[in-house]
């Protein structure tokens, strides 16, 4: 293992992603303190009180920076790595665990920045009341609040992570497919949704029957409701399986792309 | 005990209905400066892609140290592949780069890296997309060389660079082969005679085929040119194959490929000069033999 190791220069593929990945999060972090600070200064301009939303990781941010530097790691960097012979599967999985580690440090960052700005909001507290407001109490409440849901989102952040790389693998290799399924699917969904509607709807208009009309709403709302329901209730497993799944394919996928 | 570092068999590699490489057999010996030596588009950069892994051939095999090349990390661990593009990824400056060769190549000699920035006259603390194309080709030569891969490959290492670092650079190579004797350096170029004095074996290869392989001396062995009197040029040289004929000042000078015997002879007779032909004009004659042979 030690020699594999060696061999496939994993070490030099991580240090790569230190570099890289690690100045994207510095970057990403700087944005959100920097539209932190702007959100501190938001009283002055409504007069109103600081509108304090707790104390939470923020996986929006993730889910994007993921996004942006899955493509970015898929494309210019793995070439960059493979340029000098170095093996697939090192570079796969440098890449994986560069992602993985560089967002799961992003989304700790986030949380740490909150819980930083929260606790800003105690000395401004006690110098402009009028503007902010802040208690131990509700310090240790919201304290705890985010952190209770921070083991959920920091495996949210590990299954996204590792979903979004495989999509920037598969637009890497397949664009004009991967640009094509990802419109594509949504809008096949809204037409197989909306023809039927519309045929239906327009049926019954024609027929004039009141009661027609509203058994046929309910019945629609029915079915989106049903869809919905049974994603709401399996979300975590189908995230989870999505997740697992993106390991090997993404592998797979990027094997097989061609370097320039 | 193999004495080949690489073992290229049977590689074809067509892209479309373009055929890079047909067939191509060839085996690089251990510890020697070799030189791949081609025409723009004979298929060099495809076999080094194929060689590095970046490409897999459509048949025949690729080995290095007896090991497959295609994502075999033993056998890719062994190498490292200077491209003829500079690209150092989302690296901004040259100590990132170094801190990265570092992890990426396991015999890495940083002070040794430090040292050709210098000799190379590289900016350190600028960020190196700024850089010209010749610095930049600075930066890469200076990771292939401070690299110390058993096996380093570098493709068409002048471009860019100015006579003086071009100079400098085949200066270098030369000193890091005699520091440490068992590396072997694979250089592809198409301009022969500029490499020529760094080289210990070549590698000829024209439209996917080898055209010849061997050391320099063992390749210029059966070459001559002679010039003189042309009655007396014509009559010494009448048993050889013909390569070019040219006529200055009204001397004739012949280029020709002979036996031992005919050379030996041939340098003996005080009515006409010999020389030995240049590894370029060497390529050059045979390439224009193959075409003629192709043509019909």
């Amino acid at each position: 293992m030690a020699e594999w190791v060696r061999d496939s220069r994993l070490k030099g593929v991580l240090r790569y992603h230190i570099k890289s990945v690690g100045r994207l999060v510095i970057w990403a972090m700087l944005i959100v303190l920097a539209t932190q600070l702007l959100s501190l200064l938001t009283p002055a301009i409504t007069g109103g009180q600081y509108p304090f939303d707790g104390i939470r990781a923020n996986f929006e941010i993730v889910f994007f920076a993921a996004l942006v530097t899955g493509i970015l790691t898929a494309g210019r960097s793995s070439r960059f790595l493979l340029r000098f012979g170095t093996s697939r599967t090192a570079v796969w999985l440098g890449n994986e665990l560069g992602l993985l580690a560089g967002m799961v440090g992003l989304l700790l960052c986030t949380m740490l920045l909150n819980m930083a700005i929260a606790a800003l909001l105690f000395p401004l507290a006690s110098l402009i009341p009028q503007y902010f407001s802040m208690s131990s109490s509700v310090y240790a409440t919201e304290l705890t609040e985010g952190l209770k849901r921070l083991p959920n989102l920091l495996l949210y952040t590990v299954e996204w992570t590792s979903i979004l790389y495989f999509y920037a693998c598969m637009l890497r290799r397949f664009r004009a497919l991967t640009i094509s399924l990802t419109i594509g699917i949504p809008l096949l969904f809204i037409i197989l949704m909306l023809i039927p509607t519309v045929r239906d709807a327009l049926e019954v208009i024609n027929s004039n029957n009141q009661g027609q009309i509203m058994l046929l709403g309910m019945k629609w709302l029915q079915i989106i409701n049903d869809i919905l329901r049974f994603i709401e209730n399996n979300w975590d497993a189908l995230q989870l399986t999505a997740g697992i799944a993106s390991l090997p394919l993404s592998y797979l996928v990027m094997r097989g792309t061609k370097q320039p | 005990m193999d004495t080949n570092i690489l073992q290229v068999s049977g590689v074809s590699r067509s892209f479309g209905k373009t055929q890079a490489l047909k067939d191509l057999d060839v085996a690089i010996p251990k510890g020697k400066i070799v030189g791949l030596l081609g025409r723009n588009g004979a298929g060099k950069s495809t076999l080094l892609r194929i060689v590095g892994g970046m490409l897999k051939p459509s048949t025949g095999s690729v080995r290095i140290n007896d090991q497959k090349v295609w994502d075999h990390a033993k056998a890719l661990g062994q190498l490292c592949i200077i491209g003829d593009t500079p690209d150092f990824g989302k690296l901004a400056k040259i100590k990132d780069i170094f801190y990265v060769c570092g992890g990426l190549f396991p015999a890495w000699d940083n002070a040794l890296a430090l040292e050709l920035v210098k000799r190379f006259e590289l900016p350190q603390n600028r960020r190196v997309k700024t850089f010209s194309r010749g610095m930049q080709t600075g930066l890469m030569l200076a990771m292939g060389l401070a690299s110390n891969a058993p096996f380093t490959i570098i493709d068409e290492p002048s471009l860019g660079l100015d006579a003086v670092m071009r100079e400098r650079f085949y200066d270098l190579l030369l000193e890091e082969k005699q520091k440490d004797p068992n590396r072997t350096f694979l250089i592809s170029t198409h301009l022969i005679d500029e490499v020529a004095r760094a080289l210990d074996y070549a590698v000829m290869i024209d439209d996917g085929h080898l055209l010849c392989k061997g050391t320099v001396q063992e390749l210029q062995a059966g070459y001559l040119s002679v010039s003189g009197d042309a009655d007396v040029v014509r009559e010494l040289t009448a048993d050889g194959d013909l390569l070019k004929e040219e006529e200055l000042a009204g001397t004739l000078v012949r280029h020709m490929k002979l036996d031992a015997e005919t050379i030996a002879r041939i340098q003996g007779d005080a009515r006409v000069r010999t020389a030995p032909i240049g590894l370029q004009r060497l390529f050059v004659f045979l390439t224009e033999a193959k075409e003629a042979e192709r043509n019909g």
